[in-house]
């Protein structure tokens, strides 16, 4: 249902656009009309958002870009004839070089002769016009017939087959190649060829990082995937290049290769993240992938409260209910432990930050996956939260921990508001004393196995503390 | 209902204090061209972050935006503002398909979406809050430049449409026109999140 008005009223009321002579009738039927009310409304809150996401960095960026136009404005305007001169010294180049081949091919070639070879100093065995001299594994020079040079040559396919990957393979090839025509070999050898190759991982993946070339971006994300000195090297380069990944984020599809989207988590970039998202919504099987990724991200580089973006994303997809909640404790499982240690400290900000209930849920169980002792007091302060819903998935969270916590948990109830909660906690443990003190309080030996089996599944915390409430002794009761 | 009048828009016309730091950038007066520019460089990358999507083409676009301006600024009229002057630069300089749209960047659903990481005001770091960011922008993203470039100059820059029309050409009755579409499609969008605010 609309409103003839809807748009004069939020013309003349958001934007000041109205005449005064209208202002009072106007504002009578606003006042009258829940519609243009909350049209509104809306339109300001809208508003507001647009204008609060379309903040800057400002600031020394805004300064550079300024102090960049006004020095280039200042300089020279390029001349007319920059062109002509180009096509001239082009031209002049060209015959120069035409004249130095024809000196050449009639025999007044440069007098000094190349340098021998690094190996053979020393040595100068004469080769024969249809041998070269090619070194072996131990460096040794030896001649070989010319015709083998070929099978010497460093080819793409052999490069492929180490590195498992054409494109690198290539630049191995041209680097190899130009190692040999410095120390004037003719060809570079398998030895040289593999030399070649462990340093190009590193060296020619930073020249392809600049590359402008799309076929670029699948061969570092393999040298990065496959880690090593060389892959961690490749990826600090990688996440300082601000060229590359703008070209990884454009590369980002939902069909990209799966090396892309574990590239992309790694590096941990904001805008990077925010395409992962967009392929996980479309592609839940991709999440996995990307969470096993972040845990390979380097240290300081903050992956926790991505996964959490990530969780909700992928939670989004139609789950419901008590299926939904256990899905949740295994993904948490699956996800949040392998992390580095400073993700904790990124889950309890979280934590204290949102606003959400469903965040806080997602953090609770993982924060439980991860059980981490830095986590203990943030948990014990959430049994006494107003909230009963994230007591109980703090009290899950606990239970999670190992029975070296059992002291802390005993000691805990006996001043806590909710303390059937923390002994469901301490029941998970399954340790005899425990069984026992449920024993004691009345539990049936079924009701025991049941509380004392390990970690209850988060939506049946409610129900196992409702069943010990009346029965805990008169000091557990607040 | 509080249907209080909001303050005035920014209108076209250049103020008294704005001519007179264009007369002292022009008779060459050290920094004042600096001066003139300087509280235009924000807004002016704002926009070009709505109209590029990246954040390295945005600082580009703007950089070539001031430079167009520095080399321009003999030939300015002054019967625009100078930040309506920008941004029509801007926009100019942003429709070169060659330059800008024709990088890798293709416009699909997963395009994304290029939010600041540092914002005045920023709330607490919430994944509500980031993902209510995304949907804005992706929704702006989502509009015809056009629309989006008039919402944009209305609801950021608080430019009345008077001033929008300069910048986009067109009437006043016009980018009125554009603003209310934009508005009214991006509510269509966003209805569940600005009904839960």
């Amino acid at each position: 249902m609309t409103c003839a008005f809807e748009d004069d009223v939020v013309a003349r009321f958001l934007d000041g656009d109205a005449r005064d002579t209208d202002d009072a009738e106007l504002g009578d039927h606003v006042r009258a009309c829940p519609h243009c009310a909350r049209a509104l409304a809306r339109s300001r809150h809208l508003d507001a958002l647009v204008a609060a996401t379309s903040g800057t960095e400002g600031g020394a960026a805004a300064d550079r870009l300024l102090a960049r136009a006004i020095a280039a404005s200042r300089a020279p305007a390029p001349r007319e004839f920059r062109a002509r001169t180009v096509l001239l010294a082009g031209a002049a180049g060209f015959l120069l070089g035409l004249l130095a081949m024809r000196l050449l091919r009639t025999g007044r070639a440069p007098e000094r002769a190349p340098p021998p070879p690094p190996a053979l100093a020393g040595e100068q065995p004469a080769a024969p016009a249809d041998m070269v001299l090619l070194p072996d594994a131990d460096g040794t020079a030896r001649a070989r017939p010319r015709a083998i040079v070929a099978e010497r040559q460093p080819s793409v396919e052999r490069c492929a087959a180490v590195l498992d990957d054409p494109t690198l393979a290539v630049a191995v090839t041209m680097r190899a190649r130009a190692r040999a025509l410095a120390a004037g070999w003719p060809a570079p050898t398998a030895t040289a060829i593999d030399a070649a190759v462990a340093a190009v991982v590193e060296t020619a993946g930073r020249t392809l990082l600049v590359e402008r070339s799309a076929a670029s971006l699948l061969p570092i994300a393999r040298g990065i995937v496959r880690g090593g000195t060389a892959g961690a090297a490749l990826a600090a380069a990688a996440r300082a290049e601000r060229s590359f990944v703008s070209r990884l984020r454009a590369a980002l599809q939902a069909d990209c290769a799966d090396e892309l989207c574990v590239l992309a988590a790694r590096l941990g970039d904001a805008d990077l993240d925010r395409r992962l998202l967009a392929i996980c919504r479309r592609d839940a099987r991709r999440a996995d992938l990307v969470a096993r990724a972040c845990a390979d991200a380097p240290e300081g580089v903050a992956r926790a409260a991505f996964l959490l973006d990530l969780w909700a994303a992928v939670s989004r997809r139609g789950d419901d209910g008590v299926a939904h909640a256990n899905d949740d404790a295994a993904r948490a499982r699956a996800w949040f432990p392998p992390l580095p240690p400073g993700a904790t400290a990124e889950l309890l900000h979280c934590l204290a930050t949102t606003r959400s209930a469903e965040v806080r849920a997602r953090v609770l169980l993982a924060l439980g996956a991860r059980a981490d002792a830095a986590a203990l007091p943030a948990l014990f302060a959430m049994i006494e939260a107003p909230n009963a819903a994230d007591a109980a998935l703090a009290a899950y969270a606990l239970g999670c921990y190992d029975a070296s916590v059992a002291a802390d948990l005993e000691h805990a109830a006996r001043s806590s508001r909710r303390p059937e909660l923390l002994w469901v906690a301490r029941a998970a443990h399954g340790d005899g004393a425990i069984r026992a003190r449920l024993a004691a309080i009345g539990c049936s030996p079924a009701e025991i196995d049941l509380l004392a089996a390990g970690p209850l599944p988060p939506e049946q915390i409610p129900a196992a503390a409702a069943l010990l409430r009346p029965r805990l002794p008169s000091t557990y009761r607040p | 209902m509080n249907a209080a009048r909001p303050q005035a828009p920014i209108g076209p016309e250049p103020c008294p204090e704005e001519r007179a730091a264009l007369a002292a950038a022009r008779a060459g007066e050290a920094g004042a061209l600096h001066a003139l520019l300087r509280r235009h460089v924000d807004p002016l990358l704002a926009l070009a972050r709505r109209l590029v999507r990246d954040r390295h083409q945005a600082e580009d676009l703007t950089q070539e935006t001031l430079l167009a301006a520095c080399r321009g600024l003999d030939s300015f009229r002054g019967d625009a503002s100078i930040r309506t002057w920008l941004f029509r630069i801007l926009i100019r300089l942003a429709q070169d398909p060659g330059r800008w749209r024709g990088r890798p960047c293709p416009a699909s659903a997963l395009e994304p979406t290029d939010i600041p990481d540092a914002m005045h005001a920023e709330p607490p770091y919430t994944s509500l809050a980031r993902e209510l960011r995304a949907r804005i922008d992706e929704a702006m993203e989502r509009l015809p430049p056009r629309q989006r470039v008039a919402l944009h100059l209305r609801a950021v820059e608080g430019m009345g449409y008077d001033a929008i029309a300069v910048v986009l050409g067109g009437s006043p009755g016009a980018a009125r026109m554009t603003v209310l579409a934009a508005r009214r499609t991006i509510r269509g969008r966003l209805g569940s999140y600005l009904e839960d605010a």
